[in-house]
């Protein structure tokens, strides 16, 4: 019933070009951020001549198994199968209807074990035996009663297995390729960031933290990140495909992937092309020796390493809207570049960006992360940390008066304050509905600018231990 | 400056300048290091469900490669976040094994093992003994694991008949461990001892500020008591740890590749042959009966509850000593004023805080909000006031400390010397300089009554009664948050509001009644 069967129809041509194909054996995996990965499997196979069966274990759990292309010389393959039947007390049970069973029953008075030969006759819900000519439902009683299967079927299997049926007039051992996507493979990037704020710079270092969730081990095998966007047209595949493993994967995979995406990360683009080997418009990280990963395990490599990379603080504050609040934080955030000129001259993929400072012994300290998209060379960017104890902004909305009713006059005033022990400039930024309104800023106590029509923003000096005031009147008109 | 980090879980991409000329071993050179032993623990503790630990440990190393096994690390660890500090010698490749015993995992690990099979006879409670080899333990669509075994009679599901069944193994698979784990790969250039600091970021540790506000009756000083309250729900026990707590919001990524592998296929599916018969499973495995007994090294017991460890937020008792205060960034780093063990799933508290005359704006203050009233339909109400309690925090005043977020219990105590406790509230980081307003409780004794006198357009005319039914005089401040243009009528002190300082006080006598009328506009 769940033997998945998959027909590669008319890739045949393609796929077993007469060419001789020669290769070691090898195992290599290319992985995608996104929760794919491209397995290329190459492995010795022993052939015997005419119509035959060849399985081939330990591929992914999580294949997707219409990916899979196969390249062998002189063969022609007749059917591609992705047997995945694993062997479970339900699958025994539906591979048991019509064949005999031996029962063990205890008696719930005396406790004697009471053995009976029964025949399954079907499974759907429930187990429906025949024993002693009369039908009845397995338990349907609910006295204990083990069921005695004679043997393991032979068509069920301990592990991922793709079988081909294939017809060749060249028997003996030789190379087959196999290649295809899987999911539960993923990667993302993992930045350690020491930052020095008195002398504004930074120590990165970068890792790749692949993952395995599979039940698969990849043994010896030669690994590849690929740091960029795939397409994908997955939603589509979903519906003709009926490994749930892979599904439950990539979707784990893609869910985790949005909250890269949702940023408090500040980002203009860059110029600069990366030392990386560049594969469309993905880079490609290559680890230069074989390793094993295996199921279910995390590993680390190394993506980029840069000391004394030029950073500074930057402190933020977004007003919503005109508004009454209590004092909050101001944004801390670290603003750097990865461009050459400020000694990091590398791409960043896509991860979490880890901040330490030192403290007073010296010893490193957390300080906040954030994530980050792909980040191209050369690009500015401004992570938040968090929100500074000692500075911060106090909104009040003076006064608010309606002049008919489309325009609407707003008094703000915003107290800042500084408890720390250095001077700060907090930019200060007042989010507008610019879309359906004017806005004619009428006074205020310095000059502003205009970000664009949704925001305007002033760099509010504070000196230590003090507070600075910003005020302003602004009419709002309803276009 | 020089990379604190020097060396972390890894291994390297060819492009990259770090080291790597040497030969790839094959794994039959690996050897297998355990370390168990950590001789300094470091914890800081942030306030939301965030450790941040640092592990120093003597690790005798043989030349070559290893694989390095962390013992003993937090079983929350968030695994991607582990580096090693000044390790010299080449770093290689870190897997994050931190793989738990489990049911489900020991089962799935011991796959052609041969085991013991123990029935009990519902009946008779007879015990049967059966020899078996574990066939297959295979997950299921949504990653439960079931297993069938086959004996001499033949082959059946694991719990599958409704009797109680064990599974009872002579031994642990080489990869499953009664402490959480964390393994690396890493070659050594010199043998020797080394000492070795492993710091990693854990879940599972909290802490949040808890004050004690003692406030007196026309006393416009309160004392204020400040403990750091951190709590441990991991099991690991951190010893005599220099444990130090971090106030402020730090940024974190939601769900960051979080450290999922632990929980995929824990879980042991329940045979469902059977679907209709409810109630009826088999029940045992590895948790109950003498079978776990045959596991060596339990986990660590939990440490029985330090009663004295537990300190009652109360007056100060006796001496204590106080955490010390530093900056950390834009942040408040407290250090415990010694060395700490945290035991696993306790409470811990450590002063940081003891003023005894820090200065209230006002004493026995009460506040409304025209909002409120405005949100009780404005009809004539009566409100209740709320104390409050505004200290001064300024940087020349009394206090003069940054306030890490926390709750604020207020006791008082009668001319008996009883102890009462008069409610409690939070309050959010507070900086030096910053408003510190603790509210406290409604009160039945001192109320304002709202008469809407006149209303067009938006524009209210009212008059507020404020009464005190207690036996002392007490201020009463009125916060026009709502209303733009207040005017206080008929007396001298009404148009002074600066402009967005719209509150106006007043004194109400003991046992008296203060009338005011106001106008204004609603915003």
């Amino acid at each position: 019933m769940s033997k998945l069967l998959f027909l590669t129809v008319g890739l045949g041509a393609m796929l077993f070009a007469p060419s001789a194909f020669a290769a070691d054996n090898k195992l290599e995996l290319t992985i995608y951020g996104d929760g794919r990965t491209l397995v290329d499997d190459v492995r010795d196979v022993t052939y015997d001549s005419g119509v035959q069966s060849i399985a081939l274990p330990g591929v992914s759990s999580a294949i997707l198994p219409q990916s899979v292309t196969i390249r062998s010389d002189d063969i022609e393959i007749l059917e591609q199968n992705f047997d995945f039947d694993l062997l479970t007390p339900a699958k025994l049970m539906e591979k048991a209807v019509g064949q005999y069973v031996q029962l063990v029953r205890i008696n719930p008075a005396t406790g004697a074990e009471e053995r009976r030969r029964a025949k399954v006759l079907s499974v759907n819900n429930g187990t429906v035996i025949q024993v002693d000519g009369r039908i009845e439902v397995l338990r349907a009683d609910q006295v204990p009663t083990r069921v005695i299967f004679p043997e393991v079927p032979e068509n069920l299997r301990a592990e991922p297995t793709l079988s081909l049926k294939l017809d060749t007039n060249r028997p003996g051992t030789r190379s087959l390729g196999l290649s295809y996507l899987t999911s539960g493979v993923t990667w993302a990037a993992d930045y350690v960031v020491t930052f020095n704020e008195t002398e504004n710079l930074m120590d990165i270092q970068g890792w790749a933290t692949l993952e395995n969730l599979t039940q698969t081990k990849f043994e010896d095998a030669d690994l590849s990140v690929i740091a960029g966007y795939v397409g994908t047209a997955n939603n589509r595949n979903q519906y003709y495909s009926n490994n749930n493993e892979y599904y439950q994967f990539y979707n784990q995979s893609r869910n985790r992937r949005v909250n890269f995406q949702r940023q408090n990360v500040q980002r203009r683009g860059g110029t600069e092309a990366s030392s990386q080997e560049r594969v469309g418009d993905n880079l490609i990280y290559r680890l230069p020796h074989k390793t094993t990963l295996a199921a279910k395990q995390k590993k680390q490599i190394a993506l980029v390493e840069a000391d004394d990379v030029t950073a500074e603080k930057a402190y933020e504050f977004y007003q919503p809207s005109f508004v009454s609040s209590q004092p909050k934080g101001v944004e801390s955030r670290i603003s750097f570049s990865n461009s050459r000129a400020a000694g990091l001259g590398e791409a960043l993929p896509a991860g979490t960006v880890r901040v330490y400072t030192k403290d007073q012994n010296g010893k490193s300290q957390f300080i906040g992360e954030e994530g980050i998209g792909h980040i191209a060379g050369g690009s500015q960017m401004s992570l938040k940390l968090g929100e500074a104890f000692d500075i911060t902004v106090q909104p009040t909305l003076v006064s608010a008066e309606n002049l008919g009713a489309t325009r609407t006059e707003y008094e703000m005033k915003f107290d800042l304050r500084n408890a720390s022990k250095k001077d700060v400039t907090v930019r200060l930024h007042q989010t507008l509905s610019g879309a359906q309104n004017d806005y004619d800023f009428l006074s205020e106590s310095q000059e502003g600018k205009m970000q664009d029509v949704y925001r305007r923003y002033w760099d509010v000096e504070i000196p230590a231990e003090g507070s600075s005031k910003l005020t302003f009147k602004v009419r709002q008109s309803r276009r | 400056m020089r990379a604190a980090f020097l060396t972390a879980l890894c291994l390297c991409f060819a492009p990259l300048a770090v080291a790597q000329d040497f030969e790839m071993p094959s794994s039959d050179d690996v050897q297998s290091v355990d370390s168990k032993d950590i001789s300094s623990t470091g914890l800081t503790i942030y306030p939301d469900n965030l450790g941040f630990v640092r592990e120093t440990r003597t690790i005798d190393l043989p030349a070559g490669v290893v694989d390095l096994r962390f013992f003993g690390v937090s079983d929350m660890i968030i695994p991607q976040s582990a580096v090693l500090e000044s390790f010299e010698g080449l770093r290689l490749e870190g897997n994050f094994d931190s793989d738990l015993i489990s049911p489900a995992k020991l089962i799935n690990r011991s796959v052609g093992e041969t085991f013991t099979i123990r029935r009990i006879n519902p009946v008779t409670g007879v015990a049967d003994l059966v020899s078996a080899e574990l066939v297959s333990a295979a997950p299921d669509s949504r990653g439960r694991i079931s297993a069938i075994f086959s004996t001499l009679e033949g082959v059946e599901g694991y719990q599958c008949s409704g009797l109680a069944e064990s599974l009872i193994l002579s031994n642990l698979p080489d990869d499953l461990h009664s402490v959480p784990v964390l393994s690396t790969r890493v070659v050594a250039e010199t043998a020797g001892p080394k000492d070795i600091t492993l710091t990693y970021m854990t879940r599972g540790l909290s802490w949040a500020a808890d004050y004690r506000m003692d406030v007196e009756d026309g006393n416009d000083e309160v004392g204020l008591l400040g403990w750091l309250t951190l709590t441990n729900k991991t099991s690991k026990r951190f010893a005599k740890a220099d444990l130090s707590v971090v106030a402020g919001k730090l940024n974190q990524v939601k769900g960051s590749f979080q450290n999922n592998l632990g929980r995929t296929w824990d879980r042991v599916a329940n045979c469902v042959l059977h679907k209709n018969v409810a109630g009826q499973r088999g029940r045992g495995g590895f948790t109950s009966g003498p079978a776990s007994a045959l596991f060596e090294a339990a986990p660590e017991p939990v440490a029985a509850f330090a009663s004295d460890e537990i300190v009652v937020t109360a007056r100060k008792r006796a001496e204590v000593r106080e955490a010390t205060q530093e900056d950390l960034g834009d942040y408040k780093l407290y250090r415990a004023p010694q060395a700490v063990t945290v035991e696993p799933y306790q409470t811990k508290q450590i002063a940081f805080l003891s003023k005894d005359n820090v200065a209230l704006e006002q004493a026995d203050k009460y506040k409304w909000l025209l909002s409120d009233i405005g949100n009780a339909g404005r009809a004539n109400v009566l409100i209740e006031g709320r104390q409050i309690y505004e200290l001064d925090n300024s940087k020349d005043g009394a206090l003069a400390v940054p306030l890490p977020a926390g709750t604020v219990r207020t006791m008082s105590q009668t001319e008996g010397g009883l102890n009462v406790f008069l409610g409690e509230n939070t309050i959010p980081n507070i900086a030096v300089g910053s408003p510190v307003d603790i509210e406290g409780e409604a009160s039945f004794l001192v109320t304002a009554e709202f008469f809407v006198v006149d209303e067009s357009d938006e524009k209210v005319k009212a008059r507020i009664e404020v009464k005190n039914a207690t036996e002392r005089a007490v201020t009463a401040e009125f916060d026009f948050d709502i209303f733009n243009d207040v005017k206080i009528l008929g007396r001298k002190t009404g148009n002074s509001f600066e402009k967005g300082e719209k509150s106006y006080t007043l004194t109400v006598p003991a046992e008296g009644t203060v009338s005011f009328s106001f106008k204004g506009e609603v915003f």
